[in-house]
């Protein structure tokens, strides 16, 4: 542990009253000759659950292990409850939980033992740890395969796993680098809701993620980062608002009539913000008014094989800011 | 939700400030005995592992105690006295082990966990730091070490073998061997990249192993030679464990301590940092 | 992707456990430095440590082997080093192949039958044996460890012995489901013990009954005695067929073991 360990859990109650948990500004993470995260500035409010959205390679790992305290930040400044990562990890660690985006369970031991022992690591004592493991089984589902060893669970129970045992010090932020990719439909549900009770229960959240429909479900706010800078902010519906428009047409066209399709469609355009897409296999219009858009496409006589009007997304507003094509 | 202040954080504090002041902040908790705990819960179940281990130096000594002694003939042993061939490497055999042993510990199976099992990614996720799970390890390493040499040691006294009331001094001699060996292990495991390099581990100490004067006096050798096993490190543990057993012990035992002493405070230094290096970054 | 049109191979070209050994040769490029480090480090140190510097102590103590202690114990050493490479390469790579990297299932997705396979392994381990055995002999001949030219022999006996203990531990590699912990209890409770009572370091008649009939069984010993054989003679034809017939034994039994498993695990 670091410097009089005493003082800071006395100031501890003084850090709480700050309104930012974790804030960082001008935040830059550089490998040899490869800036991972560039310059970034956010603060994550008390409560609140906050996500880190971005293509693969963004630099959101880069960022989450820079706020886990396991990376030394390169330049700029991060304060996490109000302390500096740099000569009091192991203080802010302690009141951390951490699911990282690859399972690291001990698989030499059993489920039990993992959030056993995890707790241990914490240095908390054997008598507190026997009802907080009952407790934290029964809260991941897991409490039937409590002697079970864990090589040969589920990627869901393993993941239900990973958050139970992050939880073990009963921590104030909990940190969750990609919780759900890799994983089926009802595995993904039921980690919401137990993300969801978390936050309920007043612990903030920080995460990472590429599925869009995680971040509408679970974000406050969150930031799109994309080559290692931030490049849009605000809660989701504020990001569709200021990124998107309200609905978006897709018209799907004969194959290779696509592209003469949205050459002729982009005058029907009127409103502010309205654009078009010509993909290989369809047409999408970023209008505000989606039947009326394809209303239009029939008055101008293009009559597509199928048409489909939806809501703006998040993914809209993913794919503008970041780009279609891949990235690694 | 709401953290309870540790309470074994303020209690480390006194032992962390110690090696706060020679090592970067936030290396050490002062809690690796947990690191301990873990193995320990591991092994239970799998005491085979363990108990097989024992096994290697007893067939060493049965094999070539028995078969070689006729060949050999009377050896001299510390003092210039005569001694059985048997009683010769017996000594010997308990320092390589040692040294084995620990070696085994603290590249392979560290090696496993850092790069494959990610545990000390996850140990280092919690409030420990790299030190408490240099420690924890080296300490486990340590009790595995310890068990193997009193089991020997029992054989050997069964076997008549002690020579004098100073062999039970072989017992902390031959943790301090596997001490060193382990902290100098784990530090050259925490360069390594691929399990080819694992392979180089055996490059060094199977010579050492085989020339540091188990199997015979190093009179054998000649003198350039001769001086080179004397800086190796095995050669200071079989002199320093023969002698013990012998109850001959003149002023070298001191140079063979402050050996091993260096040697595990290096390696656990190159460990810490390189730790640090590696998980921390 | 290229619209060029590749031409089926002809039906002719069968596949054979010769292409498995093809694979091993270029999965070796990754590995091969530690392999050639290995190679030449340990035949060395045991030559020099336990053939020249023990033998300087054994020697001073009257001629009782009637050679010089290098020259008897260098061909011991040389089997011994067979069976120590045979029974690692059968083990835990074969293992990874089945278990973690599971390359074998992906050869029998190609044309490869789970024998070939099998035999291709097995092929690379006698292929590695053959030169590990020829560098060894030239390290001991290096050192004075060879008196005749009839040691060259010496590399053929050790090559069986390595195999016909190799197809053993390739059936139990195609066995084992777990993390390889049968193969610890089998490097320590049989090829440790192995080398050290089959006759490598002194004559078997210096062990005690048991141990004797202990060495009787082990393929080591009678390696042991077929290479120490040409290395310095004095074996009987009889008994060297003797030792030719029950190794023999050995790795007809073990191939044919070691196939039927390899069929089991890779159809399943």
């Amino acid at each position: 542990m670091s410097a009089p360990e005493t003082a800071e859990v006395l100031a501890r109650n003084s850090d709480e009253a700050a309104e930012a948990l974790i804030s960082a500004q001008g935040l830059t993470k550089r490998f040899a000759d490869f800036t991972a995260v560039d310059g970034i500035d956010f603060d994550v409010r008390r409560g609140e659950a906050f996500g880190f959205l971005g293509p693969n390679g963004a630099g959101k790992s880069s960022t989450m292990r820079m706020i886990g305290c396991v990376a030394p930040v390169t330049a700029g400044t991060l304060r996490i409850l109000g302390r500096d990562p740099a000569t009091q990890g192991p203080a802010i660690r302690a009141r951390l939980g951490v699911v990282p985006q690859q399972d690291t369970l001990d698989l030499e031991l059993t489920v039990r033992e993992n959030l056993y022992v995890y707790g241990r690591y914490f240095g908390m004592s054997r008598a507190a740890l026997r009802p907080k493991v009952d407790e934290l089984m029964d809260f991941a589902q897991l409490s039937e395969r409590a002697n079970a060893k864990v090589e040969p669970l589920s990627g869901g129970m393993k993941r239900r796993l990973t958050i139970a045992r992050s939880l073990i010090n009963d921590p104030e932020i909990l940190l969750l680098d990609e919780p759900t990719t890799g994983l089926d439909p009802q595995a993904r549900h039921v980690l919401w809701d137990r993300l969801y009770r978390l936050k309920q229960a007043g612990v903030t959240l920080v995460l990472t993620t590429h599925y869009m429909d995680e971040a509408e479900q679970l974000c406050d706010r969150l930031v799109v980062m994309d080559g290692g800078r931030i490049v849009a902010e605000g809660s989701p519906q504020e990001l569709i608002a200021a990124h998107s428009t309200r609905e978006v047409a897709e018209l799907r066209f004969a194959p290779g009539a696509n592209a003469a399709a949205a050459e002729r469609l982009s005058a029907a355009l009127t409103g502010d913000r309205e654009r078009i897409e010509a993909l290989p296999d369809r047409v999408l219009l970023y209008v505000a008014d989606g039947e009326r858009a394809v209303a239009r496409s029939h008055e101008i006589d293009l009559f597509p094989l199928s048409s489909l009007v939806r809501r703006s997304t998040l993914e809209d507003v993913f794919l503008r800011l970041t780009g279609r094509s891949l990235v690694d | 939700m709401t953290l309870e202040a540790p309470p074994t954080i303020a209690a480390s504090n006194a032992r962390a400030s110690i090696a706060l002041r020679v090592l970067p902040p936030g290396l050490y908790a002062g809690r690796g005995y947990v690191v301990l705990e873990r193995a320990f819960r591991v092994y239970r179940r799998s005491w085979m592992v363990i108990f097989s281990g024992f096994f290697e130096p007893l067939f060493y000594l049965f094999a070539l105690g028995t078969g070689l002694h006729k060949l050999v003939g009377t050896v001299l042993g510390p003092g210039g006295h005569p001694i059985s061939y048997t009683a010769f490497i017996a000594p010997a055999l308990l320092a390589s082990s040692a040294m084995n042993g620990a070696v085994y510990d603290s590249t392979m199976n560290v090696f496993f966990k850092m790069k494959y099992a990610k545990l000390y990614d996850a140990m280092l996720a919690t409030s420990l730091g790299p030190l408490d799970v240099a420690l924890g390890e080296i300490g486990w390493a340590l009790f595995r070490g310890g068990l193997y040499a009193a089991g020997f040691m029992i054989v050997m006294l069964v076997m008549g073998l002690m020579a004098s009331a100073w062999a039970v001094l072989m017992l902390p001699a031959a943790l301090l061997i596997a001490c060193a060996f382990g902290a100098v292990g784990m530090a050259v495991t925490s360069y390594m990249k691929s399990f080819q390099d694992l392979d180089l581990v055996q490059v060094a100490i199977l010579p050492m192993f085989l020339f540091s004067g188990t199997f015979y006096s190093l009179s054998v050798y000649p003198a350039w030679l001769r001086v080179v096993v004397e800086c190796l490190p095995l050669h200071h543990g079989i002199a320093m464990l023969r002698g013990l057993n012998s109850g001959v012990l003149d002023g070298a035992m001191i140079a063979h301590v402050a050996y091993f002493l260096v040697m595990a405070a290096v390696g656990l230094v190159v460990t810490a940092r390189r730790l640090d290096r590696l998980l921390l970054r | 992707m290229g619209t060029e049109v590749v031409a089926a191979p002809p039906l002719s070209a069968r596949p054979s456990a010769w292409r498995v050994v093809e694979y091993q040769l270029v999965a070796a490029r990754r590995y091969w430095r530690s392999m050639v480090i290995l190679g030449v480090i340990t035949p060395l140190t045991y030559v020099l440590a336990l053939g020249v510097g023990l033998g300087v102590v054994v020697d001073n103590n009257g001629r009782q082997l009637g050679v010089p202690y290098l020259v008897f114990v260098a061909p011991a050493f040389l089997t011994a080093a067979a069976l120590q490479i045979a029974a690692a390469d059968a083990s835990f790579p074969l293992m990874a192949g089945f278990k973690w990297i599971r390359t074998f299932h992906g050869m029998v997705s190609t044309p490869l039958t789970p024998d070939q396979v099998c035999d291709g392994q097995l092929l690379w381990i006698a292929v590695r044996l053959i030169v590990n055995s020829s560098l060894y002999l030239a390290i001991m001949a290096a050192f004075g460890g060879t008196q005749r030219w009839w040691v060259l022999l010496a590399i053929p006996a050790a090559t069986l012995t390595g195999m016909a203990f190799a197809s053993m531990v390739a059936a139990l590699a195609a066995v084992l489901e777990n993390e390889g912990n049968g193969f610890n209890v089998l490097f320590r409770f049989v090829v440790t013990p192995m080398f050290l009572f089959s006759g490598t370091f002194y004559p078997i008649s210096q062990l005690p009954d048991w141990g004797r009939w202990l060495a009787y069984v082990s393929p080591l010993w009678h390696g042991t005695e077929l290479a120490r054989g040409a290395g310095i003679g004095g074996l009987s034809a009889a008994a060297a067929i003797g030792h030719i017939a029950y190794l023999m034994v050995w790795l007809v039994s073990g191939v044919l073991l070691a196939r039927w498993r390899f069929r089991v695990r890779l159809t399943k």
